[in-house]
């Protein structure tokens, strides 16, 4: 071994300059979206209000809400391996249905926040309204009211809508990584028993390296979980009986205050996006309406 | 010596780089963009030779990123804008390191992406064709070994091939010491290698 060859100044910077070529570093993850969208929030909110009361995007990205889970019938402690496993099988991001043998109790209807008043914070291009109409969807659980504008600029990923519907009724954003579009019924999108009658909930998950809680689904026995397309996308709509809608936290725990019973549910994915489409619509109705959603 | 020059000049990347900050801090988010590519890797690896790991080192260099945007407001439009950002990784990775007992542990490439990686650069110059997989590994070894300080300013110059400036600001010391920082470190990097002593 020549390792005298390193005494002298020039040999041994030229053998490091080598070395450092052929050193296997981890390979460099792509940041430039991730980054785009964080800072288009800062370029319009840069006094960092809204959705966290302290700790603002740091925490946001690492509790990103991401990934949906459908759960077939009651064990909720379900090994991550499994998760994963499933998730590949569907080849939906950040969904995954897992099979268990029954369906796991919903805790009740979580009620809105009194303090959720985002309209103070959210200049809205929606007429606000007064406090003793609760807006539709406000007891769902879908995080703080926020307007169609400000989800847009706040929402770490292209907000898409239903070109068809027009403006929602309400917009709620959990966190960044997931934002609820709420419709109050119409004519063609009928009250929806499950979600506190409003005619058409769409939640739009962006899934992230950082998946530290994931959405679950409890469908019972009596539930109907069928593969569908959306344009060109791979879908499941689930129907029959209503499911259990939840959440986990970071150890798979299930988060039980927004724990809820759910309607008929459309699952599919638009440009790295997973969306959810829940309403009392019939399953071609709803294939029809998510296709919709650009 | 080859490699990108300790003493840094004005260079073409920087007048770009100029050019896109100014853009950036007028809101247009795609000149933004464009520097978070041309330096997510630099950044990166400045942050995993800090902290220790990948993961970690992928939250630190976003974080850094979007601290700098938030900061272009505070940034001289003249100053360049690669040795400010690495400033902001290198502390946004010491603020954050886990434990002090963590490091990165540098592996080599292995042989066939070597090949592979040599086949599509220039001809590397014969020194450092004639240098043999296993003084190689050697060399890393003796690089691993070394305290915190001195393998920051070894990898960072070598491997990475920061400026002085961009020494200074990511060792978190005044730009006058980089150089001999880098004596020191390099003096005790042949003493690691003079007592592992001639093998094979």
């Amino acid at each position: 071994m020549a390792d005298q060859t390193f005494m002298l100044d020039g040999d041994l910077e030229r053998a490091l300059l080598d070395l450092g070529a052929h050193v296997a570093f981890p390979a460099t993850p792509d940041l430039t979206a991730r980054v785009r969208v964080r800072t288009a929030e800062t370029r319009v909110t840069p006094a960092r209000r809204g959705w966290f009361p302290s700790g603002g995007w740091q925490r946001a990205l690492t509790v990103a809400v991401v990934a949906l889970l459908v759960l077939f019938g009651a064990a909720l402690a379900v090994s991550p391996e499994a998760r994963d496993a499933v998730a590949e099988r569907l080849g939906l991001k950040g969904v995954t249905i897992e099979h268990v043998p029954e369906l796991p109790m919903p805790t009740a209807v979580p009620t809105a926040a009194p303090s959720a008043a985002p309209a103070a914070v959210a200049p809205s291009a929606l007429p606000v309204p007064t406090a003793t109409t609760p807006p539709p969807g406000s007891t769902l659980g879908l995080g703080q009211r926020t307007s169609l504008v400000d989800a847009r600029t706040q929402a770490s990923f292209p907000l898409l809508v239903p070109a068809e519907l027009g403006p929602p009724d309400a917009v709620y954003a959990l966190n960044p990584n997931q934002v609820s579009l709420v419709y109050s019924p119409r004519p063609g999108l009928p009250a929806a028993p499950q979600t506190a009658s409003v005619g058409l909930l769409i939640t739009e998950y962006r899934a992230t390296i950082d998946q530290q809680l994931l959405f679950g689904k409890g469908v019972p026995p009596g539930g109907r979980v069928e593969e569908v397309r959306v344009g060109e996308s791979r879908a499941f709509y689930i129907s029959g009986a209503p499911h259990v809608f939840f959440v986990r936290d970071a150890r798979g725990q299930v988060v039980d205050e927004r724990s809820r019973l759910a309607g008929n549910t459309l699952l599919w994915e638009h440009n790295g996006l997973t969306l959810r489409l829940e309403s009392a619509l019939d399953r071609d109705a709803a294939i029809a309406l998510a296709a919709t959603v650009r | 010596m080859e490699g990108r020059p300790l003493e840094a000049t004005p260079s073409t990347e920087e007048v770009e780089d100029s050019r896109l900050v100014e853009l950036a801090r007028q809101g247009d988010a795609g000149a933004f963009g464009q520097l978070v590519r041309t330096y997510q890797q630099v950044a990166f690896r400045v942050a995993y030779l800090i902290a220790g790991d990948a993961a970690d080192a992928e939250e630190i260099a976003q974080d850094a990123f979007l601290k700098a945007y938030a900061a272009l407001a505070r940034f001289r439009p003249d100053a360049p804008f690669r040795p400010w950002l690495l400033q902001i990784v290198a502390n946004e990775a010491r603020n954050r390191r886990r434990s002090a007992g963590r490091r990165a542990h540098l592996a080599l490439r292995a042989v066939e992406d070597q090949r592979m990686a040599a086949s599509g650069d220039a001809a590397p110059s014969p020194e450092t064709a004639a240098l043999a997989e296993e003084q190689r590994q050697t060399l890393l070894e003796a690089v691993n070994g070394l305290r915190d300080e001195d393998r920051q300013t070894i990898t960072f110059r070598y491997f990475l091939e920061l400026s002085e400036a961009e020494m200074a600001n990511a060792l978190g010391c005044a730009r006058g010491t980089v150089k001999s920082r880098l004596s020191r470190a390099l003096g005790r990097l042949r003493e690691h290698l003079a007592a592992r002593g001639p093998r094979g």
